[in-house]
């Protein structure tokens, strides 16, 4: 039982990669947005490479999940 | 590893893997039983139920996406005859998914004419944007790689978001099909074609560049980056593979828990919108759009 509290403990601590994921993609979605009010006309360009920043941000998030998820059923 | 392949060699009912994660699932499980049965009769039957079931599921689902597949294992377990295949349930979804595809791109592009319809018109706007797309990430070269991106993008699309549909497993004449669930769920989908996309920017580089090329872009801009570069060629694959991986397996591991947890009321078709259709889309395009991104590395 000892052992199986430790593991949801230690899932836990891997899931809270999705914090930097998050601050990540809060930073640029803010610079994102004030680009678009800047510069309306590159819209397209932004919208472009904000799409990718938020895809690289969100993968730390994504590994956390995995290391918690495969913790959590002893795999 | 070694117990799950003895025992596929040693199967050949249709279903034999889902018996062996039932019955794995079932010893795993086991020891949790025994060792909260006297609390059991104290607290309330229905929260251990609850509980025990999410694990039980949630462990079924790990074990189904994260075994690996060795293909020479695999083979042994193909059987000639008609239809005692053992089919994997995203192998049965994709062959369905491709099957629609091809016989869906058929029947839009056979009868072209001049002044276009509305299908003709969809499917002109599908090919142009993705021309175009590829047009401006890849540069000049971009004309042999649009159809290989349109494909995996839209075989992506397909496979993202089949799991909406949420067909449950069903029986025809005696054999038990699986039911249609993403196939990008299971590891081994993503990472043949994270192979696939850096098998083509090694192939294009060495074509485009030459091998002097190559071996001169490993030492640029200083020679210091040259274990990087190399370390590239492996992270790069491992990162896409674990992207769309990690994404739709995610999604489908929080739709299954919100389909326990709200005893299949109202809440799942919500959530169905965020976790299978626009992030199974998004998805797609991403895999798509850092595939284009290496490529134009690789190449320019």
């Amino acid at each position: 039982m000892e052992a199986n509290g430790l593991m949801g403990i230690a899932a836990g601590i891997a899931a809270l990669t999705g914090m930097g994921a998050g601050i990540g993609i809060g930073i640029a979605t803010g610079k994102a947005a004030e680009a678009v009010s800047r510069q309306p006309e590159a819209d397209g360009k932004i919208t472009k490479n904000f799409v990718l920043g938020i895809a690289l941000a969100e993968a730390t998030a994504i590994y956390g999940l995995i290391v918690a998820i495969l913790i959590f059923t002893k795999l | 590893m070694s117990q799950q392949a003895t025992i596929a060699v040693e199967d050949t009912a249709i279903q034999n893997t889902n018996a062996e994660v039932t019955t794995r699932v079932e010893v795993k499980t086991s020891g949790h039983g025994i060792a909260k049965e006297g609390k059991n009769a104290e607290h309330g039957a229905e929260k251990e139920s609850l509980g025990s079931e999410l694990t039980a599921k949630m462990q079924k689902i790990t074990y189904e996406s994260i075994k690996v597949e060795v293909p020479g294992f695999d083979i042994l377990n193909y059987h000639i005859k008609p239809f005692t295949v053992n089919f994997n349930e995203s192998i049965f979804t994709m062959w369905v998914l491709t099957a629609i595809i091809i016989i869906g791109a058929i029947v839009i592009t056979r009868k072209f004419e001049k002044f276009p319809g509305k299908v003709q018109n969809f499917a002109e706007m599908l090919v142009e944007g993705i021309n175009s797309l590829t047009k401006t990430m890849v540069g000049h070269h971009w004309k042999p790689f649009a159809p290989y991106f349109g494909t995996i993008m839209i075989f992506l699309a397909f496979c993202n978001t089949i799991g909406m549909l949420g067909i449950p497993e069903f029986h025809i004449g005696g054999f038990l099909f699986p039911g249609l669930r993403p196939p990008t769920k299971d590891i081994n989908l993503p990472a043949a074609l994270a192979l696939m996309t850096i098998l083509l920017v090694i192939g294009s580089q060495l074509k485009y560049k030459g091998i002097g090329g190559t071996i001169k872009s490993w030492f640029e801009p200083i020679p210091i980056m040259l274990p990087f570069k190399l370390m590239e060629y492996i992270i790069k694959p491992l990162s896409l593979c674990l992207r769309l991986f990690g994404n739709v397996f995610g999604a489908f591991v929080m739709m299954e828990l919100i389909t326990i947890v709200s005893r299949r009321l109202l809440l799942p078709p919500i959530f169905s919108l965020y976790f299978d259709i626009f992030d199974g889309l998004l998805q797609a395009f991403i895999f798509t759009f850092l595939s284009m991104l290496y490529i134009e590395e690789a190449i320019e």
